[in-house]
């Protein structure tokens, strides 16, 4: 283990060989709140965050890296070419039994790159956003300087079953920002 | 209203009142239904040590049947405001105006609802954005805008709006004298204006800790097919923002756009600027680009008012999402752009 603390403040530890090129596979939060693999053309859940929308978690397992990483993961439409969601942020990793190290609170939010799927994705690029495949592509560089970077293709769905419905409509094709979709847990349009 | 703390220091309150500028009390003209329609909020009081914020609920008037189109706004702010903002009312998540109280201020009459749910940011999903200003001058009140020649502000008759004002009295930002706000919508004598659309865009579960003190955050936004002119622009996030940039973009590149493509940029977090007049055209397909960074430090509320807030737990003394202006932070993008996409935008 090496430790240090970086000019601005920051402690990190390095996770793996320092000298070894940096390891990574692509990683989601499940429903219930773990980190779990992403496979090529598997489902991804489109989750309800608290500000409302749907986004997709996209973070890492990784090795040879340091313990704090800025993360940067987009979701691309493979009809258009298009980006319909980006976004970066760092990410703190904890070593695993196995040597990898892995988000460290694999429930939390902030330690997944929380990419905006709905309903801005449908919205741009006039398609579902459920039910297709996307390539998600993740880049990491550690506090060194150093980088890796992996891609998948994957599927997002509408995945907990408290939003099923809202999720449907809210990241459909046709859906305008301020449409009606009654969510599961029953709620009224404000709108004239 | 939320308490920022035990107590603040008596100094700090005295302080606060012996410092204060003078400020004469604004005034906005009553429009009559030919010139279009205002939107007032009463005098309230906001407590030393104390931020508030209220959601006053208006039905846009009738002013001969058809729909209302709007080429200007003049806003006016009292000092002490941390933002406010106008939002057309959609779906009801927590925040209903129907369980809030009637008011009336002068001919603007609706209901309002005072803290609580006026906080939880649940209510923004789907609810479009109208128009926003961080103004806090009290030299200065008056904030007009005046949109771009043939376009305009489109309001249907009876539809619901809600304006929702911000103000803080405590250590990071002051509150001199009550809460005030007020906005007049001025109709456009364009026959036929293309209609002004709005992109509000905010960044999630983000966190400044002190182990990880200058942490960058940064999102993207994909407009829908076509050619857009963006004319307005302001970012916001709270005490520990250093520098906030938006960027024209692409909609395919996955890195930081050319130095050339940026058209804003604010260091000022408490009275950031807001962009007017431009003329930013992304390229078809693309969007806007923008990055957060922040730099963390000692909270004026302490540590365990932080911590409090961290759902994670993590005892790192972070600053969290959140409204509060003190133990929280944002990272929001306010956007207009002509003319109008099929939808107004949201980006989580």
């Amino acid at each position: 283990v090496t430790a240090a603390v970086a000019c601005s403040g920051e402690a990190f530890e390095v996770i793996g060989d320092p000298l070894a090129a940096p390891l990574i596979t692509i990683v989601t939060r499940s429903v219930d709140g773990r980190a779990v693999p992403v496979s090529d053309l598997g489902e991804i859940p489109l989750v309800h965050p608290p500000q409302g929308g749907k986004v997709v978690f996209a973070g890492v397992r990784a090795r040879n890296v340091t313990s704090v990483l800025q993360i940067t993961a987009s979701l691309r439409d493979e009809e258009s070419g298009r980006i319909v969601g980006h976004e970066g942020r760092p990410v703190m990793l904890a070593r695993a039994p196995d040597g990898w190290g892995e988000p460290a609170q694999p429930a939390e939010l902030s330690n997944y790159a929380n990419i905006p799927a709905c309903p801005s994705g449908n919205i741009a690029i006039q398609r579902d956003m459920y039910g297709r495949s996307y390539t998600l592509k993740v880049r990491v560089e550690d506090r060194r300087g150093r980088t890796a970077e992996a891609s998948v293709r994957v599927v997002p769905a509408c995945a907990e079953p408290a939003f099923l419905e809202q999720c449907r409509c809210e990241c459909a094709a046709g859906y305008v920002l301020g449409a009606s979709c009654v969510p599961d847990g029953g709620v009224v349009d404000g709108g004239p | 209203m939320r308490a920022l703390g035990a107590f603040l220091p008596v100094t700090v309150i005295v302080a606060a009142c012996s410092s204060a500028p003078s400020f004469t009390a604004w005034t906005l003209e009553e429009l009559t239904p030919a010139q279009g329609f205002g939107m007032r909020t009463p005098i309230f009081e906001v407590p030393a040590g104390r931020e508030v914020q209220h959601c006053y609920f208006v039905d846009v008037p009738d002013l001969g049947g058809s729909d209302i189109w709007i080429g200007r706004t003049v806003t006016a702010i009292n000092p002490g405001s941390h933002h406010m903002n106008v939002f057309r009312v959609r779906t009801i998540v927590g925040l209903d105006p129907a369980r809030g109280e009637p008011f009336q201020e002068g001919s603007t009459r609706g209901t309002v609802v005072r803290d609580g749910e006026c906080f939880s940011s649940a209510n923004w999903a789907d609810w479009p954005l109208v128009a926003n200003s961080q103004k806090s001058n009290p030299l200065d009140p008056y904030t007009t805008w005046k949109l771009p020649d043939g376009v305009a502000h489109r309001f249907r008759p009876g539809e619901k709006l809600m304006l929702q004002v911000h103000y803080v009295n405590a250590t990071t930002q002051r509150t001199p004298f009550r809460g005030r706000v007020g906005i007049n919508f001025y109709k456009t004598a364009e026959a036929a204006p293309q209609e002004l659309g709005t992109l509000f865009a905010t960044q999630q579960s983000i966190r400044i800790c002190r182990s990880n003190p200058t942490p960058v955050f940064h999102g993207t936004c994909a407009m829908p097919a076509g050619t857009f002119h963006i004319t307005a622009v302001n970012g916001h996030f709270h005490s520990r923002g250093r520098r906030f940039r938006v960027y024209s973009w692409d909609g395919r590149s996955d890195t930081t756009p050319p130095p050339e493509s940026r058209f804003y940029e604010s260091t000022t977090w408490d009275d950031p600027p807001m962009a007017v007049g431009l003329d930013v055209t992304p390229p078809a397909g693309g969007g806007v680009w923008w990055t957060c960074e922040f730099e963390w430090r000692p909270p004026t509320v302490g540590c365990d008012v932080v911590n409090a807030k961290d759902r994670q737990g993590a005892g790192d003394c972070c600053y969290t999402f959140g409204p509060e202006v003190e133990p929280n932070e944002h990272c929001n993008v306010f956007l207009y752009y002509w003319p109008k996409a099929t939808s107004d935008i949201f980006c989580n």
